[in-house]
This record gives structure tokens, C-alpha cells and sequence, in this order.
């Protein structure tokens, strides 16, 4: 296991920011969590998760991502990661995930290879360890992973290739920590208040969702003024009542006086299984009509991972309405991920040349 | 010198060494050697000496090797290659259902000619309540024991740590209470109706603890151990993904573990096993639902022991009982055990760090690696 000892101070101010803001077991899990993803100075060079980072480290990676866009606010190139090689392995499909990350590596001049693992050694029933190795010996500087298994990117930067950035695009029902940071871009340049003001509200699968998970974390840290989760209890994971956030099972008096709406998508399986009756009920009971929004602050946005279920979890007179920011969302994700790629790099560069791996 | 032998033990010619302990040998109601079949893990050689060294002389193994132990003619062999090459009296548990797929019974009759202490269907699922029903009755005929080791599957499936807070925090899937109290319930109830008599190993939760306090006072013939990992790790281990925590039955809450610790005072829970299972390093080398559960426990357990009577949980006589002269009795070899007899001596206070070297084990996966440990088996005095 890679030793990433960090300056005591640092440690001890990330923890006491920590404990101001989470019950004292969050923040011992969050601060162990996040150990690894850090180097000597406090930045990342790895990005695993939220969990663990201080508002300050959320700040600079927005404030990263919005010097991505220009006057206009359009997209601009910018070379940071030239000559370096981008791996992105997909253990389980994705497609906005996928491409955005590609968008964002060739914006910053990187070699990108897409590595289609589901087709290659993994089903000859190589080991991950042996793929990452193999990988790793074929001059890659970042891996972008997204994994089934919960844990996995944090097992790749801790057990298997520390000195190759790891960022984490999603695993199992862990954490999405660029998603959950682009919907903080979001909602920085979408919502009508800053940070502090806000009532935010996630409606929707919370259990198998990674995106909640993050977006949880990441609201908490930004010191949200209140998280509301709204789902049926078969959807919320054990515990919730410790994450900090206000638990409503009646959607309609949750969405009153709230400025964000965040839907999360129910995936297809889980429809017709024991977790919830038929769709047409839970668009009934859960799904974001116009008339909930209705409910909400009238300058309310309304977001979305993707992808959508139209008439299962949104309607979509609200995903294509004027208060939808869902398409954005793509776009800042173009913009985070340039960020967080760019910032890891420089992270592990930094530690590498302390340990003299340069 | 606390001499903690029984009196009908021989006493060892030794010199009596102060603020040592002199134990009966260590009776394993669970521990797996993985042979045959798994020799990548550990062999009855290594396994074998490993538990020698801690002290444990008798240890009682499940079928669920490969082949299956369903075949009284293998049990002979098995145990005579454990005593020559590891050093160590094996006491097998057959298979209670063919292949142990749940669906018929095994050759019990054969299995109980070839001398299995009990049948057990380790931990695999019945195909449904009537087969687990008749196959009680098929084993009672022959006057054998079963063991379980409850778990309802269809309530447990895809779950890889105790369903609560820190399991949803790192978004592993949970097991509930209830795929152990479910099953509990259900296998007292056929134990009640079948009149067989029956050992439940490696309870976890509360609920369990007064299901067992119900059947002990409804007389049912029954008995129960707990591992001695869960008396002294929680779900908490499972900090940052350790996969050397991931061990089924999970670690449970410390509501849980406060609760295994009550009844085995009040002696609800008769025993203490190792659960010992090594396991390779490429086991535990990947993401946490993706490594193999399983803890190597041999190493350790004399400490841990140690480490309940400082905590006064338990007086040193009440060790000796759960974790030698209760494990005899339960796995019905009390006479051979006595015959045989032999000796510990235990430095409760030697302290000693747990590393790959000082493990005599094959498997080195322990969540206590590294960890600075207080008591061990500093001689053995067998034949």
C-alpha cells in the first residue's frame, strides 16, 4: 500500500472542517475515505470521492472548471494535459459519462484511448491487477474508471497503480464524484441563491444511487441551507436518518419553497421488482410534474444525471421546460472534468517529484 | 501458575511458570483447511500445525470442500492424513443433502459408519422447507447431529457487510438481520418437530441470541457458538474498503456484538469457534465485493481469549469452558477428548505483533495484520 503521510496540520484542519459539518463517524469515514486522493499539500492526485475534501478544495475545482469557459461562455481548448495519455476503462457501459471525459481530455490535449474492457482481457478472466499493470506498462499517465463494484477506484490508487491518477467515474453504488461536482458547477451558475441559501431536494432511488451519494456529500460540504430526500422506503439506504438530510416520503409538501429539484433516474430493473409497484405509480407518488414545480420557489431549477425516463421519474413538459438546467449539466460536466483531470495531473506530479518518481 | 486443567486431566510434569495459565487443549467447533480441494489457500499441513501451535489439538471442519464430503469411505483417510501430516484430530461434518444442493438427503448412514461427528448443509441453501424437514428426520433416524449455520438466502443475496449506516455509506450491499433470525427461527421450529438434536455456529445478531435463549428454555436440544472475530470486530472494520474485514456471516453493529458478549456470559451461547479460513493473497485483491470473504483466525485467537478476560467478560474458567470443554461436549467426542488429553501453556500478557512471519498460517488475511496483540500459546504438551 502506497504511504501518502500528509502534513499533520493539513490533516487536522481537513478533520475539525469535517466534524463541524458531519457527525463524528462521517467524518472519520470520510477523512480515511479520502486519505489516498490527496498528496503532501492538501491537493488531489487522485479524485475518488467527495467525501473528505474541505470547501475550500469544492471551491477551487468549480472556480477550475468555470476558467474552462470563455467571455461568452463557450468551451475553450486549453493544452494542460498535452503529451500526457488518458485511459478511460469503462467496466460497465456508459455513454454521456464516456464521452464528456473524452471531450474534456482532448480540450486539454491529451492522448485519449478508450479501452473497451467488457470485449478484452477481463473475460479471458485476467485479474484487474494484471489488466492495470499491463495497462500501466503501456505509458499511461490517468486512468478514468468507471467499475461495477463499490470501492474499486479507491482498491486502483491505494493497491494496484498509485503513481497513475485515478479518477473515479463512478463505482458500483459508491460515489460519482465528477458527476456530483458538475451538479455543483450547476448549480454555482444556475441557482437563483448562493450555496448557503439554498433548499435542495433529491427525489428518487437514494440506495443504489452514486450520484446521491456524492451530491449529498458535495451539498453538505458547500453548506447547503437544508437537503431534502424524498422516496418510497424501499429506495432509501439504511441509515439515512445519519447523512444530514431531511427525510419526506410526500413529495408534494417536500418540494414547497425549494430552489433545486434533482430527480435521480430509476433504473429498469428495478421497476416490477420488489422495490416499487408498477411505473405509473411512481410517476403518480414521486415524478416531477409542473404541478410540483409549481410548488417549488417560482425561480426553482430543475436537474437531472441522466439518462432520463420520461413519465417515469420527470415529465417531460418539466425536462424540456424553462426551469430545466438538465442540458447544462451536460455541458459543465465537459467543464469539470476538464478541471478535475487537469488538477490530479498537476496533484501527481507534484507527488511524484517529492518522491523523487520523476 | 493458574492451573485451569480438569481434574480428570493428566497433569503435565512441568515447572510452574508465574502469571501463565495451563490449559486443556482448544476444541474448533469451525475451522476450514482447505483440503480437499483448495490447496491454494492452506493444506492439512500448514492448517494443521497452525492450529497445533495455538493450541488447538481437535478441530471439527464442514464439507463444503471439493469433492463434497458425502462419502463415509473419505472421512478415514482425511482424518488419518490430518493427524500424520498436521498433527492434529480432525472431526468431520458430512454432507446432510447430496452434493450439498439441498434437494435429497446424503448417504448419512455411510457417512456415520465412516465416523462424521454430525451433518450439516454449511451455510448452502434447502431447496425448500419440506426438504429441510425430511432431511432432519432421514439424519435423526441415525441418531446424527446437525449443524447449521442460518441464512435465508433469498434475504441475503448480493450482500457482502451487515445492512447498515457504514454499508450504505461505501455503497456495499447489506445483509439484514433478519437472513440470519429468519432461517434461526425456522430451523429451531424443525428442530422442535423433529426432536433431532442440533448445533447453530457463527450467530451474529441480537435477535438471534434471544431466539436461542427461547429454545434453550423451551428444553429443545440445541446449542450455539459465535466466532471469536465477532466479539471483538464490527461492521466499523470496514472502514475505507478493508477486505480483510469482509467475512460471512459480516461483522455486525456494536448493538450486535454488545448483545453476543451478554449471552455468552448468561451462557445462551455454549462455545466459541475460530471460523478460521485462509485464504491466498489474490483473494483479497480486489474491490471489496469482489475479493473472497473469510478471515485466517488460528494466529489470533489466543489472544483475543486473553483479550476477554481482561475485559471481564469472561473469568479464565469460563474460557476454558467455551472454548475447550463446551466444543468437546457439543462435537460429541468428550470421552476421546479426555483419553487423549495434553496441555497449553499461555502467557496471557506476552505481547506480539501479528505479521506475515510471526503467522504460522498459510493464510495471511487478517484485518488484525500488523496489529500489536497481548497473550499466546507459549507451549503445547501433546502425545
Amino acid at each position: 500500500m502506497t504511504d501518502s503521510t500528509q502534513n499533520p496540520e493539513t490533516v487536522a484542519q481537513e478533520q475539525s472542517a469535517q466534524s463541524d459539518i458531519f457527525d463524528s463517524t462521517t467524518a472519520r469515514l470520510n477523512a480515511s475515505l479520502s486519505k489516498p486522493q490527496l498528496n503532501e499539500d492538501g491537493h488531489i492526485r487522485h479524485f475518488l470521492g467527495i467525501e473528505g475534501l474541505s470547501r475550500e478544495q469544492l471551491k477551487a475545482i468549480i472556480a477550475k472548471a468555470e476558467s474552462f469557459f470563455d467571455a461568452n461562455g463557450q468551451l475553450i481548448n486549453s493544452p494542460e494535459l498535452e503529451g500526457c495519455t488518458v485511459m478511460n476503462l469503462f467496466f460497465e457501459p456508459s455513454t454521456r459519462t464516456r464521452t464528456t471525459f473524452e471531450v474534456a481530455e482532448k480540450r486539454l490535449g491529451a492522448n485519449v484511448l478508450n479501452i473497451d474492457i467488457a470485449r478484452s482481457s477481463t473475460q479471458k478472466g485476467e485479474s484487474l491487477r494484471d489488466t492495470l499493470w499491463n495497462l500501466q506498462a503501456m505509458t499511461a499517465d490517468i486512468f478514468v474508471v468507471r467499475h461495477s463494484a463499490s470501492g474499486a477506484a479507491h482498491f486502483m490508487a491505494t493497491e494496484v497503480t498509485p503513481e497513475i491518477a485515478i479518477i473515479n467515474g463512478g463505482d458500483g453504488w459508491h460515489a460519482h464524484p465528477t458527476q456530483g461536482m458538475l451538479d455543483m458547477l450547476t448549480i454555482h451558475r444556475e441557482a437563483p441563491r448562493p450555496f448557503e441559501e439554498l433548499t435542495v431536494a433529491i427525489i428518487g432511488d437514494i440506495k443504489h444511487s452514486r450520484v446521491a451519494r456524492s451530491d449529498i456529500a458535495a451539498l453538505k460540504i458547500l453548506g447547503v441551507k437544508e437537503i431534502r430526500v424524498i422516496a418510497p422506503r424501499t429506495l432509501l439506504p439504511k441509515g439515512i436518518e445519519r447523512y444530514g438530510v431531511e427525510v419526506y416520503e410526500n413529495i408534494d409538501e417536500s418540494v414547497v419553497d425549494c430552489d433545486v429539484l434533482m430527480g435521480l433516474r430509476i433504473q429498469n430493473e428495478r421497476i416490477g421488482s420488489p422495490l416499487m409497484a408498477a411505473s405509473g405509480e411512481y410517476f403518480k407518488k414521486y415524478g416531477i410534474t409542473p404541478e410540483r414545480v409549481a410548488k417549488a420557489k417560482p425561480d426553482a431549477i430543475v436537474m437531472h444525471p441522466g439518462p432520463m425516463n420520461r413519465g417515469v421519474e420527470i415529465a417531460s413538459s418539466v425536462a424540456d421546460g424553462p426551469q430545466s438546467v438538465i442540458l447544462k449539466q451536460v455541458n459543465n460536466g465537459i467543464a469539470i472534468r476538464m478541471a478535475v483531470l487537469s488538477m490530479a495531473m498537476q496533484g501527481q506530479r507534484e507527488y511524484q517529484a517529492l518522491h523523487g518518481l520523476l | 501458575m493458574l492451573n485451569l486443567l480438569p481434574k480428570d486431566f493428566t497433569q503435565p510434569h512441568i515447572e510452574p511458570k508465574k502469571d501463565h495459565w495451563l490449559l486443556p487443549p482448544l476444541v474448533d467447533l469451525c475451522a476450514r483447511l482447505r483440503e480437499p480441494g483448495l490447496q491454494q489457500h492452506g493444506t492439512l499441513q500448514s492448517e494443521g500445525h497452525a492450529a497445533r501451535a495455538n493450541g488447538f489439538l481437535h478441530v471439527v471442519t464442514p464439507p463444503d470442500t471439493n469433492p463434497i464430503l458425502e462419502n463415509g469411505s473419505l472421512l478415514k483417510g482425511l482424518r488419518e492424513r490430518a493427524k500424520q501430516d498436521g498433527g492434529i484430530y480432525l472431526h468431520i461434518l458430512g454432507a446432510l443433502t447430496a452434493e450439498l444442493k439441498g434437494e435429497r438427503p446424503a448417504n448419512v448412514a455411510g457417512l456415520k459408519k465412516g465416523g462424521c461427528i454430525a451433518v450439516t448443509n454449511a451455510g448452502r441453501p434447502f431447496a425448500n422447507d419440506l426438504v429441510l424437514l425430511r432431511t432432519l428426520e432421514y439424519a435423526a433416524t441415525f441418531g446424527l447431529k446437525v449443524f447449521f449455520y442460518p441464512n435465508e438466502p433469498s434475504l441475503s443475496a448480493g450482500g457482502v457487510a451487515h445492512e447498515g449506516y457504514i454499508a450504505s455509506f461505501h455503497g456495499l450491499q447489506g445483509i439484514p438481520w433478519l437472513a440470519e433470525t429468519v432461517a434461526l427461527s425456522t430451523q429451531l421450529l424443525m428442530v422442535e418437530e423433529t426432536g433431532i438434536a442440533a448445533h447453530f455456529s457463527q450467530l451474529t445478531c441480537k435477535s438471534s441470541i434471544g431466539l436461542m435463549r427461547w429454545a434453550k428454555s423451551q428444553g429443545l436440544p440445541v446449542t450455539c457458538d459465535v466466532a471469536m472475530h465477532q466479539l471483538h470486530l464490527t461492521d466499523d472494520n470496514l472502514e475505507g474498503f478493508n477486505a480483510q474485514a469482509y467475512v460471512i456471516p459480516p461483522l455486525r453493529s456494536n448493538t450486535d456484538q454488545k448483545a453476543l458478549i451478554k449471552g455468552l456470559k448468561d451462557g445462551t451461547i455454549d462455545a466459541i469457534c475460530s471460523h478460521h479460513e485462509p485464504l491466498n493473497d489474490t483473494a483479497k485483491q480486489a474491490p471489496f465485493a469482489e475479493s473472497t470473504p473469510g478471515i485466517s483466525n488460528f494466529d489470533t485467537f489466543m489472544a483475543l481469549a486473553c483479550k476477554l478476560v481482561r475485559d471481564d467478560v469472561l473469568t479464565p474458567e469460563e474460557l476454558v469452558e467455551k472454548i475447550c470443554l463446551a466444543p468437546a461436549r457439543i462435537a460429541g467426542i468428550e470421552t476421546q477428548y479426555k483419553q487423549i488429553g495434553g496441555a497449553i501453556l499461555v502467557d496471557p500478557n506476552q505481547q506480539w505483533q501479528v505479521t506475515r512471519d510471526t503467522m504460522l498460517s498459510k493464510g495471511k488475511n487478517t484485518p488484525f495484520l500488523n496489529h500489536t496483540l497481548q497473550g499466546k500459546v507459549v507451549e503445547t504438551y501433546f502425545d
